[in-house]
């Protein structure tokens, strides 16, 4: 008898937090399918945005408008030059040789030599950039860099 | 359930702890006044023991009941909770369609996507005045007019579309509108966002959105199943293609034109173009004409850019060498056909000059010297006898002739007798001016590490003797391709020009096909452009001509020097000495009676 009891009891038990466990799958479940629905809804957006992007930036608009709004062109040949055709930035081991023909260097000096940056006149001050100036040169900013002299005629 | 307790049925009979009954108490003789008052109004009271054994029956029966009750539903509930029947939500899921894969070129932008859109259908059986509902719809529906709405709502059916691609405020109109039977269905339009560009390649889909042509139809199963496609085209380069072949289209008032742009190494395409094109959005409203593939479908007998092949397999086959001359003053009479020049060159021309100066005569000297089983074992290799076996189904066979004869030899070398689509064209000369393997061409992008078939036609020294002499007939001032230079990019090419096939036999004296064929850089062969122009009409500016070197080649130009900064290709100097040494540039071309060549 005990032992029937003690079975019915359990079973209930386990019912219960079967029960419990199962309510609490549905419960996510349904969640989930919500949030499924969500992102699909999201892709779709998202895939019509990006078919509109695609309209918008299509190759023949852009080279139309490029055409007609910029002063931009294809850039001619002796415009590219090759990444070891530009010199590049001053070696430390150059330092001595640059000194002694007078070019200042932006390095800190070494103990027992002066600094030269200190002793240099500064007669040249930086030159005065009016506004019109930065204008053209923020609206060249980003630009194939063919047009700085330009700019600013709209 | 046997420990109810003890229960006493109101006599004074005592029961002990056993439950036994003890047998004096069976036979009472007089009863108290409170039972025999009792007795008057209720029964009398059973055998206690009696009573007691039917307690203790119903007692069992009832629990037992109970019991089995209460283990039917422990046990339903079990069940439900461990199977469920909730797997319709799933399924449902799993049930909506997968939208149609996309198409992307090699940068990964959009070339055809879905896009959603609500379909309005009806059901004409629940429609109960069909009069009435097409009134009031007609005036939403610019598709339809009112006769046109009652014919369709009275049909014998359970379904007329009444309009596809609904916008949202039109959808929420109708909504209003409450009609029985009007009804909405979600669905997705194939959509090609870049408009005309690419059309001839994507193809267009038919309104349940199964592939009719192109890529679209030949990679129906990839898309169908949701997967995306990567062509190997660049759209902005195919943009730059189309505008400058339309610039000459309309310039020299042709009818068409086509342009491809390989990619030597990979036989990847990145760029094919039919003009004139159409809106494949918009399929139904083009005409035949705009829905021909020009570049793969259109055969064409291509002309002197054929002498590029010829040279090649002249020279791989040892059939000549760079230092032969051939007479070609006079015409040349083969087979009862007469072959000339569109110039007379009076002196002996080697090799180099056949090409560069384009002699017809020279080069059907040198198909001779070839033999008609050489040229077409080599013509065969380099994939010009059969279908390309490119991804779109608008490909055609080449038209080859039946019989292979010494006039065939003899004119197929300048391009002749047998017809073949651009994209041949392009393919073979990749193989002649480039690594000498011919590469099967795709418009797939090719996975990195994957290699294309490929298989060795000419040695690398023929090709670099080829593309060496391609560069001449650009860079020479003699040379026919001069429109075709675009300086620091280091164009090779070729140009061609020929008269076009009449349908039943012959040729038509005055319509050109034009074209034109570049290998570049030379010094270090990476794309092959092909461009050609159908029927141009020769022009004021291009003093009455309209051959390739007139036509095509400008368009050559413009769009190298155009896309060869996007394609990573640096501008060198020609004359430096380690770009000489990778080319052939030392041969010996024209002399001073030669007159300025054009053809």
């Amino acid at each position: 008898m005990r032992m029937i009891l003690l079975t019915i009891t359990l079973t209930a038990i386990l019912g219960t937090i079967l029960y419990q466990v199962k309510t609490g799958i549905d419960a996510r479940e349904s969640q989930l399918l919500t949030l499924e629905h969500e992102i699909s809804a999201a892709e779709r957006e998202i895939s019509v945005l990006e078919a509109e992007w695609a309209f918008l930036s299509r190759p023949e608009r852009v080279l139309d408008l490029s055409g007609r709004l910029l002063e931009m062109q294809p850039i001619s040949e002796n415009r590219i030059l090759p990444l070891d055709a530009i010199p590049m930035r001053i070696m430390p081991s150059f330092n001595d040789q640059i000194a002694d023909i007078g070019v200042i260097t932006l390095l800190p000096p070494k103990e027992n030599e002066t600094d030269l940056r200190r002793i240099a006149p500064r007669r040249i001050a930086p030159r005065r950039i009016d506004r019109g100036q930065l204008t053209n040169i923020s609206a060249n900013a980003g630009l194939s860099g063919q047009n700085i002299e330009g700019g600013d005629k709209r | 359930m046997s420990a109810a307790p003890p229960i006493n049925f109101g006599n004074t009979d005592t029961i002990d702890n056993s439950g036994q009954v003890p047998a004096a108490s069976a036979a009472p003789t007089r009863l108290p006044f409170a039972t025999r008052l009792r007795n008057l109004v209720l029964p009398p009271r059973p055998d206690p023991a009696r009573s007691r054994r039917i307690a203790e029956v119903r007692l069992v029966v009832s629990s037992v009941v109970v019991l089995a009750v209460f283990v039917t539903i422990a046990s339903r509930v079990v069940f439900l909770a461990s199977t469920g029947d909730d797997r319709d939500n799933r399924a449902n899921a799993a049930n909506v369609a997968v939208d149609r894969g996309q198409i992307l070129d090699r940068n990964g932008r959009l070339l055809a996507t879905n896009l959603p859109i609500t379909v309005l259908h009806a059901d004409p059986t629940e429609i109960m005045d069909s009069r009435a509902a097409a009134r009031r719809l007609a005036p939403l529906l610019p598709r339809h007019d009112e006769g046109d709405l009652v014919r369709l709502l009275t049909k014998n059916t359970r379904y007329v579309e009444l309009d596809r691609k609904l916008t949202p405020a039109r959808h929420a109109e109708i909504l209003n509108l409450g009609i029985p039977g009007i009804q909405f269905r979600k669905s997705t339009l194939r959509t090609y966002p870049s408009g005309k560009l690419a059309a001839h390649i994507l193809g267009h889909v038919d309104p349940d959105n199964l592939g009719l042509a192109g890529v679209e139809k030949s990679l129906e199963a990839t898309l169908a199943s949701g997967d995306n496609v990567v062509l190997s085209l660049d759209a902005g380069i195919q943009a730059i293609v189309a505008r400058e072949i339309n610039q000459q289209i309309q310039q020299f008032e042709a009818i068409g034109g086509a342009g491809i742009m390989l990619d030597i190494e990979s036989g990847e395409v990145l760029a094919m173009v039919s003009l004139p094109d159409f809106n494949p959005n918009y399929f139904g409203q083009s005409i035949d004409d705009a829905r021909f593939n020009r570049a793969t479908l259109g055969l064409y007998e291509m002309g002197s850019t054929f002498k590029i092949l010829n040279t090649a397999i002249a020279l791989e086959s040892g059939a000549t060498s760079t230092d032969r001359r051939y007479k070609v003053s006079k015409p040349l009479r083969v087979g009862g056909h007469s072959i000339n020049d569109f110039h007379v060159y009076n002196w002996p021309l080697n090799v180099t000059e056949i090409l560069v100066l384009s002699s017809n005569i020279g080069s059907a000297q040198m198909a001779a010297e070839i033999g008609a089983e050489t040229q077409r074992a080599y013509l065969d290799r380099l994939g010009l006898f059969a279908r390309m076996p490119i991804e779109i189904p608008e490909a055609a066979n080449p038209l080859i002739p039946a019989r292979w004869r010494q006039t065939e030899t003899a004119t197929v070398s300048y391009g002749h007798g047998m017809s073949v689509s651009p994209l041949h064209l392009a393919s073979a000369v990749a193989a002649a001016s480039g690594t000498g393997l011919w590469v099967e061409p795709t418009i797939i992008r090719r996975a990195p590490g994957v290699t294309p078939m490929k298989s060795r036609v000419f040695s690398e020294s023929t090709a670099r003797t080829v593309r060496s002499m391609m560069r001449l007939a650009v860079s020479h001032p003699k040379g026919t391709g001069k429109n075709a230079e675009a300086t620091g990019y280091m164009v090779g090419g070729k140009t061609g020009t020929s008269e076009k096939v009449k349908p039943g036999g012959g040729y038509h004296k005055s319509l050109n096909i034009a074209s034109f064929v570049a290998t570049f850089p030379v010094h270090d062969p990476r794309y092959v452009l092909v461009v050609m122009v159908d029927e141009p009409k020769g022009q004021k500016h291009s003093h009455g001509y309209s051959t390739g070197g007139w036509v095509a080649a400008p368009a050559v130009s413009r769009i190298i020097k155009h896309t060869a900064p996007m394609l990573g290709i640096h501008p060198v100097d020609e004359n430096s000495p380690e770009i000489r040494q990778k080319l052939r540039l030392d041969y010996e071309i024209g002399n001073e009676e030669a007159t300025r060549a054009s053809f």
